[in-house]
């Protein structure tokens, strides 16, 4: 009997009106008990809230801190808190109405927080913001029930915040690339700037454009392998292989090729065979590869004979031949 | 039971934080030595964690209030915290910080529910048919209450401790916490009734009795 007491006192914070004046009744006649129903008596106030009877509508505010604290890092439940909601925890293995209202309030924490991403907020209240934690586990698709089949979906409601964290990275990818773009281009112009300095005007004159080494024949047909053509052909050949450059930085041109085209321009410029066109552009190419050469009378007398053949170049040829007269001393 | 989804967005901020959002002790501290060194480090620790608390606090109320909205929530968290870290210097007894964000939290909601009231009230005069919000504000602030009384706990003797924990938080019977402590019952009725004693007596525990019964 005694123990029953005992036991009883126990819990007298959590017992109706009527069950405290009954058992306060019952132990008048012993009064060794009196200090400890006092204390409780006296904390009453505070420990009745903490374990409401969970079929009393304040027991709501049990399961919303339970499922809330849960839903928290376990990093940041302290186990005396953990130790608190174990009596719950046991209620909910054999309490099925408590085991579905718990699951309705999980559907309504999902329902909430579909659309609210808390980092962003606070970065948006604060002005500070953080990286998703690396030791942060993978949001979890579980259930309130251990294990039965009304499982909660909740991947949905962490959708806005990983479509801002991929959108994040995906600016600061795109950022970054942005930026070694605008720095390449930057380092690219100042060795093209250098590039250009680096050259004596005599290079920058003689400099052949990849558009003047095109050659194409009517309709795609082959070039006879003895005319004109073919000599001209060959000298652009050796031109192309004179060019030596790395993207298009520090060009120069290697003087053995450059010697076998001059030769074979200059074939093509006498021969009487060649048409005027293609006699204008060997001697325009002539004087440029001249200029290479650093031979300026012969590159002159070149340019001269372009300007008298006429054809699309003389305009060209005349600018680089008062160039070169005003390079003159 | 064990399993459950996690907050990620809350996650991330939440692991910023060097201690439990319930270890208000830490809190006071950190709190005390803000005011007086005043660093960036401590101040964003201190942010955190009250837009931590002032979040949980208002998903509680949420979830026991299904007319609230997630634009409602987002809005009362963003209110109440801003307010909060305006006045956060203003807190005239520093030992008392965590009680006044909860004290805050707890008017910032009753002043919501006001409002929805009154705006209730107004729909109904222009007869419209309007569903009345859930009943008010309960009583107590749980979060705190049981923070409370854990602290109350630490600041008992070790060996009091323990059984302090187990008759209070879990509500174990005395033959439970005999099994577990591996002590004998009469030794254990000795140190629950030793442990509520010293608990009666604990000055903060009575200082927060008095507070809720205001």
């Amino acid at each position: 009997m005694e123990e029953l007491y005992i036991q009883k006192i126990l819990q007298y914070p959590w017992l109706s009106s009527e069950e405290q004046a009954t058992l306060a009744q019952q132990i008048q006649a012993q009064p060794e008990w009196w200090p400890l129903l006092e204390a409780l008596q006296a904390l009453a106030p505070i420990l009745r809230p903490l374990h409401p009877r969970f079929d009393e509508a304040v027991s709501e505010e049990l399961l919303a801190y339970y499922l809330v604290t849960r839903c928290f890092s376990e990093k940041l439940v302290s186990p005396e808190i953990r130790a608190y909601f174990k009596a719950l925890e046991v209620e909910l293995q054999t309490n099925t109405a408590l085991q579905q209202r718990l699951q309705a309030l999980a559907l309504r924490l999902q329902e909430l927080m579909k659309d609210f991403d808390a980092s962003q907020h606070f970065a948006v209240l604060t002005g500070r913001s953080f990286e998703a934690v690396g030791g942060g586990e993978a949001p979890k698709v579980n259930d309130t029930k251990g294990g039965s089949e009304e499982s909660i979906e909740v991947k949905g409601s962490l959708r806005p915040a990983r479509a801002w964290s991929r959108q994040g990275r995906r600016w600061r990818w795109v950022e970054r690339g942005a930026l070694v773009v605008v720095l390449l281009a930057a380092v690219y112009s100042a060795l093209a700037v250098w590039s250009r300095h680096q050259q004596s005007d005599l290079e920058r004159l003689g400099f052949i454009s990849p558009a003047l080494l095109e050659t194409d024949t009517y309709r795609g047909e082959r070039a006879e392998t003895s005319g004109p053509e073919a000599v001209y052909e060959q000298a652009v050949a050796q031109l192309r292989q004179a060019y030596v450059s790395v993207l298009g930085l520090f060009p120069h041109y290697r003087r053995a090729p450059l010697r076998e085209a001059a030769v074979l321009l200059e074939q093509v410029v006498v021969r009487p065979d060649a048409s005027p066109l293609l006699r204008h552009q060997a001697a325009f190419l002539l004087g440029k590869v001249r200029l290479l050469l650093e031979d300026v009378p012969s590159a002159q007398q070149a340019f001269g004979q372009a300007l008298e053949l006429d054809g699309p170049y003389a305009m060209e040829a005349r600018r680089v031949l008062e160039a070169l007269a005003e390079l003159e001393p | 039971m064990e399993s459950f989804f996690k907050l990620q967005t809350i996650d991330t901020l939440a692991y910023r934080l060097p201690f439990s959002l319930d270890d208000y002790v830490r809190v006071g501290e950190l709190y005390v030595r803000w005011c007086r060194f005043q660093t960036s480090e401590d101040q964003e620790v201190l942010e955190i964690w009250l837009y931590c608390y002032v979040l949980r606090y208002f998903l509680i109320k949420a979830l026991q209030n299904p007319k609230l909205s997630t634009v409602e929530l987002e809005a009362l968290v963003g209110e109440t915290f801003l307010r909060l870290r305006s006045n956060l210097d203003s807190v005239r007894h520093p030992e008392r910080f965590v009680a006044w964000v909860a004290k805050s939290c707890k008017n910032a909601f009753s002043n919501y529910l006001r409002r929805i009231k009154r705006s209730a009230r107004i729909e109904v005069d222009t007869e419209e048919p309007v569903e009345m919000p859930i009943e008010g504000l309960p009583e107590h602030d749980l979060p705190l209450l049981v923070s409370v009384l854990v602290a109350a706990i630490g600041r008992l003797p070790d060996f009091l401790q323990d059984v302090a924990r187990l008759v209070l938080l879990e509500r174990l019977s005395y033959e439970e916490i005999s099994q577990i402590l591996r002590k004998p019952q009469p030794t254990i009725r000795v140190y629950v009734h030793r442990a509520l004693e010293r608990l009666r007596g604990d000055l903060e525990l009575q200082e927060f009795r008095a507070w809720l019964e205001t």
